[in-house]
């Protein structure tokens, strides 16, 4: 098994608000190995794109990480200092946002745009000519049809599509060791979303990157993912290998969730709705976030601290399975 | 034809577009162009495309927002854009339609009790108990009276859906056009609101025209469906003929990229290259040719016609017109 790439643990970010704290990430705490892609899925508010920020030491004021480690090749990326941390951005780990027409400056050509992101990481200054035939190299690489023109043209003038792609281009441009994609393709059209996945997938193969892919999709999870992490409310519930996540859901919000999703291939039986919402989970100090909408729930939800259960690589985050092993 | 609730016959939607200050010549943006189907009493239509396609502004001519450029709207035989007046109102009574955001659709400074009914009162309905009506409507979409006299920032995407259906049931409606109503909410709202809509439609007998892009959703909730790409209908019939067995092969690309929650089923093959075209200058003949992997001679030079392959199956395409 390759190496451990990323560790994370026992992350906290809070956010302090005028007269509340928002917990938005609560405790998290996962393993990525080199090459391995992981998605990390869950609804709106449900902390994943604050984990990935955090990650990343880019999170908002008024927010801030108030707990935990992020190993990163051993490293602990929460003691580095700013500029340190600036070091690592871009160039050991990329990133790739939701929105490719709001990522890009309309202001300036892609080329030129590309050509930052590999000169703030040059390890030695590139005279002009080897800068402009590594731009060309990626925008050729990302699908760019004649990118030994296309690199003069400005964002306007490239589809939607296009654009995540020379995102992407830019976050593999430094030959990152993760790269971490936050709904990469929520924007785009169903056809489009297909061509990204597959660009994605191949590189992944080509560099050996590692991949966290934040999305609300388990469909794209299904076809692109090693491993998923399923969070609700701030904390993760349950972790595993997509074949078992998937065959053999354990956490009753994960098995509500997967029955919920009206699927193209197969006829559904009514729908499964996960009654209520998500509304005052995050105040949920000990028990379990969940239990207010789990048809499962018994007394000691409400009140007892979940403790991880796992099988194998498994993990899970219930009261429904203590006894098994710890 | 008689027993179609609806039926939309070639219709055209144009949007101008400004070129610049001085520009003399009109551009069109062909937004629909040329679009005809039916809707049977107490059925659902799924309208599937990708974003341009023109499935909003299907619904929006349907409904009576956006005027046709040209072309038929039959509402139980009643030309929708002929009628005059009072006659026009007691149609347009009889469609109703919930948008997608369900955050700019509710007017924030009503209450809910006013929302629903407020299609009444335009209406010029008179001597009705208004607060009857929002008291019965309100709990028949899971909602309680108690929620009446709030406002809409009280309430979660889901249960201002919720009101937006009620609000669209005021009328007593025979046709609801629901534009992408569930994909502004998370996948467990979303499921509840399907439910409710199913539901709703069984019990009352409605018509939906459900617009998506969600082929998952349009699968769950309708009999029929109607595949559009940049302006066309490419094709059309029952659900589970069109989504197992697509002929059309923009509806065949579609279905693969289609990312399934099955690790086991995901996909290996490539996909389907390319964009959706710009809706202001869409390539000539069969709108679907570039990007077309089955693309033939004529398919640049010509516009396909509509053929019916199997009962109630159309589709527009050459590939079936040579046979």
């Amino acid at each position: 098994m390759n190496e451990v790439l990323l560790k994370v643990e026992n992350l906290k970010t809070y956010f302090f608000m005028k007269r509340t704290i928002v917990k938005a990430v609560d405790g998290v705490s996962f393993e990525l190995r080199r090459g391995e892609v992981l998605g990390l899925v869950g609804e709106s508010g449900c902390g994943k794109s604050a984990t990935a920020l955090s990650i990343m030491r880019l999170i908002p004021h008024p927010g801030r990480i108030v707990d935990g480690h992020i190993y990163f090749k051993g490293r602990d990326l929460l003691a580095l200092s700013e500029k340190e941390m600036r070091g690592i951005r871009g160039k050991e780990i990329g990133m790739i946002f939701q929105d490719p027409h709001n990522s890009l400056d309309p202001v300036y050509t892609v080329g030129w745009q590309l050509s930052e992101a590999i000169m703030l990481h040059a390890p030695k200054k590139m005279d002009k000519k080897s800068i402009l035939r590594k731009v060309v190299d990626i925008l050729g690489k990302v699908g760019i049809p004649t990118p030994e023109d296309r690199h003069r043209d400005y964002p306007h003038q490239f589809s939607g599509g296009q654009k995540q792609r020379i995102m992407i281009g830019m976050s593999i441009s430094n030959v990152p060791d993760l790269i971490i994609a936050d709904e990469p393709t929520t924007a785009l059209d169903v056809t489009v979303q297909a061509q990204i996945i597959d660009l994605m997938k191949q590189l992944k193969e080509e560099y050996n990157v590692s991949i966290i892919l934040i999305t609300h999709n388990l469909g794209l999870v299904a076809e692109m993912c090693d491993k998923v992490a399923i969070m609700y409310a701030g904390k993760i519930v349950e972790i595993g290998g997509v074949e078992e996540v998937f065959y053999e859901p354990l956490h009753p919000y994960t098995k509500l969730l997967l029955k919920s999703i009206p699927r193209v291939d197969i006829d559904m039986p009514r729908l499964e709705h996960i009654p209520g919402s998500v509304e005052g989970a995050y105040e949920i100090e000990e028990g379990c976030r969940f239990y207010p909408r789990c048809p499962m729930a018994m007394d000691k939800c409400r009140d007892t601290l979940v403790r991880a259960y796992s099988k194998g690589d498994h993990i899970v985050y219930c009261h429904l399975y203590e006894g098994g092993e710890g | 034809m008689a027993s179609h609730l609806v039926r939309v016959d070639n219709l055209k939607v144009y949007y101008e577009k400004k070129t610049g200050l001085l520009s003399l010549s009109k551009k069109y943006i062909k937004a629909v162009d040329g679009v005809s189907f039916y809707i049977n009493k107490g059925e659902v239509l799924g309208l599937v495309g990708e974003s341009g396609s023109g499935k909003t502004t299907v619904g929006k001519a349907l409904a009576g927002i956006i005027h046709p450029t040209s072309g038929h709207i039959y509402i139980e035989d009643k030309d929708l854009y002929a009628l005059k007046g009072e006659e026009q109102r007691r149609v347009k009574m009889k469609i109703q339609i919930i948008f997608q955001n369900p955050f700019s659709s509710l007017d924030p400074r009503m209450r809910i009790k006013d929302i629903i009914v407020e299609p009444l009162r335009i209406m010029g309905t008179k001597d009705i108990d208004y607060d009857a009506i929002a008291k019965e409507l309100i709990e028949k979409v899971g909602l309680s009276i108690h929620h009446l006299n709030r406002y809409p920032h009280q309430f979660s995407g889901g249960q201002r859906q919720r009101i937006a259906i009620a609000r669209a049931l005021s009328t007593n409606p025979d046709l609801i056009i629901a534009d992408e109503p569930t994909s502004a909410l998370d996948v467990s709202i979303q499921a509840q609101i399907l439910n409710l809509m199913w539901d709703l439609q069984k019990e009352l007998n409605l018509s939906y025209l459900f617009i998506s892009h969600d082929m998952g959703v349009i699968r769950y909730i309708s009999n029929r469906v109607a595949v559009m790409y940049a302006g066309k209908l490419v094709e059309v019939g029952d659900t589970k003929t069109v989504l197992e067995s697509p002929l059309h092969p923009y509806t065949q690309s579609l279905l693969k990229a289609v990312p399934i929650p099955d690790p086991k089923k995901a996909r290996r093959e490539r996909i389907v290259v390319g964009e959706p075209p710009d809706p202001a200058n869409p390539p000539p003949g069969c709108r679907f040719h570039p990007r077309c992997p089955h693309k033939m001679d004529i398919c640049n030079r010509m516009e396909p016609e509509e053929i019916e392959v199997n009962s109630g199956h159309r589709i527009m395409c050459f590939l079936y017109q040579e046979k």
